[in-house]
């Protein structure tokens, strides 16, 4: 259901993030002056970051901003696969009711905030952290004047705090001070959640971003700089920042002034690379200081790395076949400076969806099937250079659920044809006015070359069964408006996952999420529905996994979406960055990376700017 | 210019008029530059026109243009003689000659309509204000003021961000808020021409005053809409490749600053041909522009010189 | 001196309020409200309706009693066709409870609109929740209108049509009334003014006013040198032109100008960008750490506009050249170089002092390119970003203040005329 951050992926062509993600610094050492070695680290950010403010927090790179400073009451496992969560500050995973409706939490004793002007009372020393900070952080979201994004994740779920909600609305301040019968303090480290009915997702809701807690004091004390003022539990603190440019983060004090004892995992699956418990059980973080940067175009960003004024970068397709030899290795000089590249599947679907609304293409599902027919995977594999796999169906292959068949629609130019005129359309020719069948694919930006030109290659696929695809790009509220109005014919949209269950990938696909909800494709089919309706409450079982087979098939066969592409998650990482492991949800994970100083400055010397 | 059948002979200016245009003629001739850059623009006119007639016929035919059509076999292809792509290929395999063709369209393009929304208005609300005076006077003045006063770039971008993205934007933007310039100068030479003798003697046979200002004054000032079309044409070249560029101009369709910002990708790795056409290109027909805009400026009305026009 | 100020400064105000018009035209009544793109693609109406709320965009634009709720969106069926419930541009009601859904409860003690267009040949319709009568028979398509207070959240949330027979609509739309007809739009955005409350930047989720301060020095830092150095640069060159008048030197400059107008920007930076700093090393490729990273940005900032300012002021010069004082100094037998610098240059002053200090202003806005090119957190790069992300409210600060202070500095030059030149106020 998450929306603004599937959004910000799919403008950014779904690779750049990713690929940044992985590790990859765009770092200065020259911008910094030369710091105790293995003191700093830069990493870098291709997209801007709005803020601090968990709630507001709509895409990836401010969320991950923001999950240095603040934590939530569980978190994933860093190396746990298939993925698990695992209790951050609860103090262990929380006790259910039977009927699955009473979640109860013990919160860990002697967590405390970082030190921060707003704490007056205690003379600006951080306070310890209480169950109502969980209350009073999820009336925030749930507040209509704070104009949270994250709503989705709480609605119609929680016993009360719908009303309360509604109760924000107008001009009196919002009242905080109301119960909401659904969030209860037990006492000062026990909070008690009651849901209106079962929500097996609920725990991994509450590792995201809007569950994180915010203390109370800091909101009302920095008012609307609070997005520029994080003060939180976490592992880091905002030292100091420039819009738009520039974030520095420190090691948070409190840790060990409190004695913090956060520890890196000492399990880890078997398989796992040996080197990433090498640290098992030490004291994180183990890096001092973290410098971002804002770096939103990619071309700059390459060039700095080129010339050794940026450490390391994220590889954009365009770049990619100049950089990788054909077995995926690193060519010549980037394998000499002795960078590694790293490749992971990745859980974000992209797509192109048909808007089952539209009296074209929504009736006529011969016409969607020939078009994913004429898709032709290999040439848009080849176009992004391997570096996405074509999705079969709309659950992606590391969630349960994922079906390994051979989709029924694979590329097929004689049968696209043959299909086409079954559908009304011999050799594209619409009967009605004997010209070409014209549809219209909406799209969210055209600031990437690279996204745009992967639109002009589907249109260029399409052309070859005779539809003509015309190319309307939009800004991104435009795009959205559109959507919402039902108003697009075909559109380009990518998922990124919320979690880790097919659930958020099916659920797309539910009627009664429609748009402005999220399924742009008005798709609607009462045997899909029902089926929907009973797995959103089941538990995870092998009879769940069967009926997430089901529904897929029901999808697929249906084809309200031509699938593009999953695309794998490749990055370039120095060999003196450690213990890292790429993560579909890699948000306050940071703490476990470490940097080898002596290597990194060796390589600097070496390699630095030429 | 002047209407031979007007009720109102205005010789003086008759005279003068075609005199002026012969002269400047005259002197464009014995320019080698100025004819140098008039045959530069025909030549881009006539690339214009070429692209306008690939892409209808392509409309009509409903078939892919050839500037459009891929081939990932063919990734950047160095441009090479002879082939069939003399100026080598782009990321998608496409023609760099095609697109930088359809380029040129599109400059024409914009040049033109945005010509055709600004000059109307400057000219219309010029002659107003120019020749009523008064009460419309100060208000046409208070409206251009109020518009020069906006930075232009941001006030362009703005109503871009405004209307939508795409041509209509660029259309919009760039033609509302350039009108300004063109608009004060037609209203000093309004005033001028006010008090002669033309002016009086129409007035005294009770012509309205719109037939006065677009039949009889108008003819006698065309020459400065000449020289602003002239010199706004390439300023308006310029301000759409920067929004394509930026994308918030041309998409999808083949524009310089579409193709500036798809060469940059791979300059890095040596891919010079894409960058380095469609820069000479844009200099080529900016450059001419400039120059036969001064020449005509020098030969029809020096005094226009300081004046921004 | 200081009637000639105060009338100056009363002649400024219709600007001031020209510009405040524009921009609210172009941005409130031919954009509109920012509330859908802000909160992302999950949000409710009523969410929508808070944010109108507290921006703003829920009152009617100039002044009126009536403005839309997004309670109910206005529907024209017959701009539909296709969806099913609806048949050939209208729906049709027999006999029954029908309700339309309110997207959250109208406001008590308010008072509300609703108008119908419909046909009903039999039977009757009434509402009762809402307390309303039978609408009247009629056989041709008529539009009507209802008018109710907004009742307390128990009933309110759905309008409910009884049917009697069969009644058609084909148009619905739901207003609100104003408690006072001038609390508008307009109104709320001259107060915003008043307080130096330029809003809130819907990418970057904080106030613009903090934003644009913080944006002011990089773009200062950057435009200040650019200014300057191509002042100078400029000037002399111009000068040198007016002193080797029609020789090849000149000739050489007048060409090059041109030539170097002709370049566009876009090709300055990327070139720059290229050559410079990655081929060539020289230049750092990005960034705002050091004085040593402006210096790249600030090169081609001077170069990209040395070419117009040089003609510019050649001709300003050689104007001055052709007047009758230099042709009596000259004819005195005063020196080339004496003509050129007591006089010329002296006389050339207005022109020059009246582009300079116009041109001022625009330093505040940076450079939209420079800086979004060379990561300059500055103004510049700000309204790159706000455009690219439709960030109403950033764009509008901008374009307003840009224009206030062109304003001002016109005022500025006006009083150094008036100051230099007495005559001036007797005008």
């Amino acid at each position: 259901m998450k929306r603004a951050r599937s959004n910000l992926l799919s403008i950014a062509g779904g690779f750049f993030c990713l690929a940044v993600l992985l590790g990859s610094g765009c770092g200065r050492g020259q911008l910094e002056g030369e710091g105790t070695p293995g003191e700093m680290v830069y990493f870098g950010e291709t997209s801007k970051i709005r803020g601090f403010d968990p709630i507001r927090a709509g895409d990836v790179s401010s969320a991950l901003a923001a999950s240095k400073v603040f934590e939530g009451l569980l978190q994933y496992s860093y190396l746990d696969r298939p993925y698990r969560v695992e209790p951050l500050l609860a103090e262990s995973m929380p006790t259910v009711s039977r009927d699955g409706l009473t979640y109860t939490f013990r919160i860990r004793k002697g967590i405390h905030f970082q030190d921060d002007p707003c704490f007056k009372e205690t003379g600006g020393k951080g306070r310890e952290l209480v169950a109502e900070d969980f209350i009073y952080s999820m009336k925030r979201i749930a507040d209509l004047k704070n104009g949270s994004s994250g709503y989705w994740a709480f609605n119609d779920r929680i016993v009360g705090l719908d009303a309360w909600r509604e109760s924000t609305g107008g001009e009196a301040p919002s009242d905080y001070a109301a119960e909401v019968e659904g969030l209860r303090a037990l006492d000062r480290h026990t909070l008690q959640i009651k849901l209106t009915r079962p929500y097996p997702q609920l725990l991994w809701i509450l590792t995201m971003h809007y569950s994180f807690a915010v203390p109370r004091e800091a909101v009302e004390f920095y008012g609307k700089e609070f997005v520029n003022h994080p003060v939180g539990t976490g592992p880091y603190i905002l030292k100091s920042y420039r819009q738009n440019y520039r974030y520095e983060f420190v090691r948070n004090p409190k840790w060990a002034e409190t004695g913090r004892g956060d520890r890196y995992p000492d399990r880890a699956p078997p398989g796992t690379d040996p080197q990433l418990l090498a640290d098992a059980g030490k004291p994180v973080p183990f890096i001092d200081r973290i410098i971002q940067y804002v770096i939103e175009d990619s071309t700059t960003e390459w060039l700095m790395f080129l010339t050794g004024q940026l450490e390391s970068s994220g590889v954009s397709r365009d770049n990619w076949d100049a950089v990788i030899t054909q077995d995926k290795m690193l060519a010549g000089e980037l394998a000499a400076r002795g960078i590694r590249l790293l490749s992971s599947p990745t859980l974000d679907l992209f797509y192109i969806g048909f808007n089952m609304d539209d009296p074209v293409v929504g009736k006529n599902k011969k016409l969607r099937q020939a078009m994913t027919c004429a898709f032709n995977t290999d040439e848009y594999i080849r176009f992004y250079n391997n570096r996405i796999v074509r999705p079969k169906g709309p659950i992606p292959s590391g969630v349960s659920g994922y079906s390994d068949q051979p989709s029924p629609f694979p590329f097929d130019l004689d049968r696209a044809k043959k299909l086409l005129a079954e559908a009304g359309y011999p050799d594209g020719k619409d009967p009605a006015t004997g010209r070409r069948l014209q549809l219209t694919l909406e799209l969210g930006s055209a600031e990437n070359p690279e996204f745009r030109q992967a639109a002009e290659l589907f249109a260029n696929f399409m052309e070859k069964i005779g539809v003509v695809i015309k190319l309307s790009y939009n800004n991104w509220p435009t795009f959205l408006e559109k959507m919402e109005r039902r108003q697009a014919q075909l559109f380009s949209l990518g998922w990124v996952a919320d979690y880790p269950d097919a659930e958020n990938f099916l659920q797309l696909f539910y009627a009664p999420n429609s748009s402005p909800g999220p399924n742009h494709a008005n798709y609607s089919d009462p045997a899909f529905d029902k089926l929907y309706e009973q797995i959103r409450e089941m538990q995870d079982t092998p009879g769940r996994t069967e009926l997430y087979r089901q529904m897929s098939d029901i999808v697929v066969e249906d084809c309200p979406w031509i699938f593009t592409m999953n695309p794998l998650a490749y990055g370039l990482q120095h060999h003196w960055l450690k213990n890292y492991v790429y993560h579909d949800f890699p948000y306050g994970m940071i703490k476990y990376y470490k940097v080898d100083g002596e290597e990194r400055a060796k390589w600097k010397a070496e390699y630095g700017k030429r | 210019m002047n209407s031979p059948k007007s009720k109102v002979q205005s010789p003086k200016s008759e005279e003068a008029g075609r005199s002026l245009w012969a002269d400047a003629w005259a002197q464009l001739r014995r320019s080698r530059l100025a004819m140098a850059c008039l045959f530069v623009v025909l030549v881009y006119t006539a690339m214009a026109v070429y692209g306008e007639a690939v892409y209808r016929v392509c409309r009509i035919k409903d078939i892919t243009p050839s500037y459009q059509k891929q081939n990932l076999e063919e990734q950047y292809l160095a441009p090479s003689l002879p082939s069939r792509h003399p100026m080598g290929t782009d990321g998608l395999g496409r023609d760099v000659f095609q697109r930088l063709l359809q380029g040129t369209r599109i400059a024409f393009q914009v040049g033109i309509i945005t010509s055709l929304i600004a000059i109307p208005i400057g000219v219309i609300l010029g002659c107003i204000a120019g020749y009523f005076g008064g009460k419309t006077d100060d208000f046409i003045v208070w409206l251009y003021s109020t518009f020069a006063s906006i930075p232009g770039l941001l006030f362009i971008l703005a109503i871009a961000m405004v209307v939508g993205k795409g041509l209509l934007g660029v259309y919009l933007g760039i033609g509302l808020t350039t009108w300004v310039g063109l608009c004060r100068l037609i209203r000093g030479e309004v005033i001028k021409h006010k008090s002669r003798p033309y002016v009086m003697a129409a007035r005294a046979l009770g012509l309205g005053p719109f037939r006065i200002m677009f039949r009889h004054i108008l003819p006698n000032v065309f020459h400065i809409v000449i020289v602003s079309f002239t010199l706004r044409f390439p300023a308006a070249i310029s301000t759409e490749v920067f929004m394509s560029f930026l994308g918030i101009g041309v998409q999808g369709e083949p524009s310089w600053g579409v193709m500036i910002s798809n060469a940059r990708l791979r300059l890095w790795h040596g891919v010079w041909w894409e960058m380095t056409f469609v820069t000479l290109a844009i200099f080529g027909i900016v450059l001419a522009f400039n120059l036969l805009g001064d020449a005509l400026r020098d030969a029809l009305d020096p005094r226009l010189k300081t004046g921004e026009v | 001196m200081l009637i000639y100020i105060s009338r100056r400064i009363l002649q400024m105000l219709p600007t001031v309020l020209g510009v405040i018009l524009i921009t609210f035209i172009l941005f409130n009544v031919v954009g509109g409200s920012p509330a859908a793109m802000t909160l992302g693609r999950h949000v409710t109406p009523q969410a929508l309706e808070e944010f109108d709320e507290q921006r703003g965009f829920n009152k009617p634009l100039f002044f009126g009693w009536w403005t839309k709720t997004r309670a109910l969106d206005d529907e024209a069926f017959r701009k539909t066709p296709g969806a099913e419930s609806v048949e050939q541009g209208f729906i049709r009601m027999t006999n029954g409870a029908y309700t339309v859904p309110l997207a959250f409860s109208l406001r008590p003690n308010t008072t509300y609109r609703l108008e119908i267009e419909y046909r009903m040949a039999d039977g009757a319709s009434v509402f009762p929740n809402i307390g309303k009568n039978a609408l009247e028979f009629s056989k041709d398509w008529k539009k009507t209108e209802l008018i109710f207070q907004g009742l307390e959240k128990t009933s309110a949330k759905d309008l409910v049509f009884k049917v009697d027979g069969t009644l058609e609509v084909r148009e619905l739309q739901l207003r609100r009334k104003m408690a006072n007809p001038l609390d508008s739009q307009l109104v709320f955005f001259l107060k915003q003014i008043a307080r130096f409350d330029f809003g809130m930047s819907s990418s970057l989720n904080q106030p613009v006013s903090g934003l644009l301060l913080k944006g002011m020095g990089p773009s200062l830092f950057l435009m200040i040198p650019v200014f300057f150095l191509e002042l100078f640069l400029a000037i002399g060159i111009a000068l040198i032109c007016a002193f080797m008048r029609n020789t090849l030197v000149d000739r050489f400059f007048v060409v090059l100008a041109v030539a170097l107008m002709s370049i566009n920007y876009l090709v300055w930076i990327i070139a720059g960008q290229y050559v410079l700093s990655f081929k060539m090393g020289w230049f750092p490729v990005w960034g705002f750490a050091s004085w040593g990273y402006l210096l790249l940005p600030v090169l081609i900032g001077v170069i990209s506009g040395l070419g117009s300012n040089v003609r510019f002021y050649r001709t300003i010069m050689l104007d001055e050249m052709y007047k009758d004082y230099v042709r009596t100094a000259f004819a005195k037998g005063v020196s080339k170089s004496g003509v050129l610098f007591k006089h010329v240059l002296k006389n050339a002053m207005i022109p020059i002092v009246t582009n300079v200090i116009t041109a001022i202003p625009f330093l505040y806005t940076g450079s939209l390119l420079l800086e979004s090119f060379f990561g300059i957190p500055g103004l510049g790069y700000l309204a790159v970003n706000a455009v690219n992300s439709s960030d109403v409210d950033v764009i509008r600060a901008e374009v307003f203040i840009g224009a206030v202070l062109f304003v001002i500095f016109n005022l500025i030059t006006d009083l150094c005329y008036a100051w230099l030149d007495p005559r001036v106020k007797l005008e």
